[in-house]
C-alpha cells in the first residue's frame, strides 16, 4: 500500500514537473514576440543613444563598433548582462551603405 | 519519510529546470527562418533602391557571416542582368549568380531548390535571389526579384 502512495506521489510530480517546464518555456518565449517589432520603425535608432524607449546594442559592421544604448544613455556591456536579445536586424545603412546589426534587449 | 524525500526531490528538480530554462533561451531562439528571410529581402530591396545594385554583392558577404554567426546556413542562387560580381559565386560553388541579357528561360535547374518555373523577357533591371535559410530544425525558402 505505501509502495503504491509513492508511486502515486512519483507519477504526479512528473506530471507536475511536466506542466512546469512546458509553462516556464511557452510563456518565456511567448514574451518575445518578435513580429512586434517593424523593423521600418527600428531603422532610426542609430549609435547617437537619441531613443529612450529602448535598449539597443548597434554592431558596426564596417569599423567592428560596438555601441550599447540604455534608454538614451551610452552605458557599457555590463548594463546589459541581465537582459536577453528580443529582436536582431542586419541594417544595410541608413542614407549611405553602412551595414550594421541592431539587437534589441527586453 | 520516504515521501518526503521525494517531495525535496521533486522540489530541487523545479529549482534546477527553471534555472535551466532561465539561462538557456539564447537568442538564437527567438529569431527564426522567416525572420531571417525577411530581412534579407526587405534589405536587398532597400540597398537596391536606395543605395544602387554595386553594394548587393557586399552586403550578402556580411549577411552570409551574420547567419553563420547565429547558427544559421544562408545560401543563395542568383539571377539578374546586372553582374554583381558576388565573391561567393567565384568556382563551383552553390552560391552562383547567373547573368544574362536577353529572354532568359528560369528552370528547376538553375533555381535548385525554389522550384520556380517562368521565362523573363528582356528584363532590363532585375535581379532575384532564390534563398535558403535553415537550421537543425527549420528551414526557409524563398524566390524574390527588385
Amino acid at each position: 500500500m505505501r509502495s503504491w502512495i509513492i508511486l502515486v506521489e512519483l507519477a504526479f510530480s512528473i506530471i507536475l514537473l511536466t506542466f512546469f517546464f512546458l509553462y516556464t518555456y511557452y510563456s518565456k518565449s511567448s514574451n518575445y514576440n518578435i513580429y512586434s517589432f517593424d523593423p521600418n520603425n527600428l531603422i532610426y535608432l542609430n549609435s547617437s543613444c537619441n531613443n529612450n524607449l529602448y535598449i539597443y546594442e548597434i554592431i558596426n559592421l564596417t569599423n567592428n563598433n560596438i555601441t550599447i544604448c540604455y534608454f538614451g544613455k551610452q552605458v557599457n556591456s555590463t548594463y546589459i548582462q541581465n537582459h536577453e536579445p528580443i529582436f536582431e536586424y542586419l541594417y544595410a545603412g541608413q542614407n549611405y551603405f553602412n551595414p550594421y546589426i541592431l539587437i534589441i534587449f527586453g | 519519510m520516504r515521501s518526503q524525500y521525494i517531495l525535496l526531490a521533486t522540489i530541487a528538480i523545479i529549482i534546477i529546470l527553471s534555472f535551466i530554462t532561465y539561462y538557456n533561451i539564447s537568442p538564437i531562439k527567438n529569431i527564426n527562418p522567416n525572420l531571417i528571410g525577411e530581412n534579407f529581402e526587405d534589405q536587398i530591396t532597400y540597398i537596391y533602391q536606395n543605395f544602387g545594385y554595386n553594394y548587393i554583392s557586399n552586403y550578402t558577404l556580411y549577411f552570409e557571416n551574420y547567419t553563420e554567426d547565429i547558427n544559421y546556413n544562408f545560401s543563395f542562387i542568383c539571377i539578374s542582368s546586372y553582374n554583381l560580381s558576388i565573391q561567393a559565386c567565384n568556382g563551383n560553388n552553390i552560391n552562383c549568380c547567373y547573368y544574362f541579357n536577353g529572354s532568359f528561360f528560369v528552370n528547376q535547374n538553375i533555381l535548385k531548390y525554389c522550384n520556380e518555373n517562368f521565362i523573363l523577357y528582356n528584363p532590363p533591371n532585375w535581379i532575384c535571389f532564390c534563398y535558403n535559410v535553415n537550421n537543425s530544425n527549420s528551414y526557409y525558402i524563398n524566390f524574390f526579384c527588385v
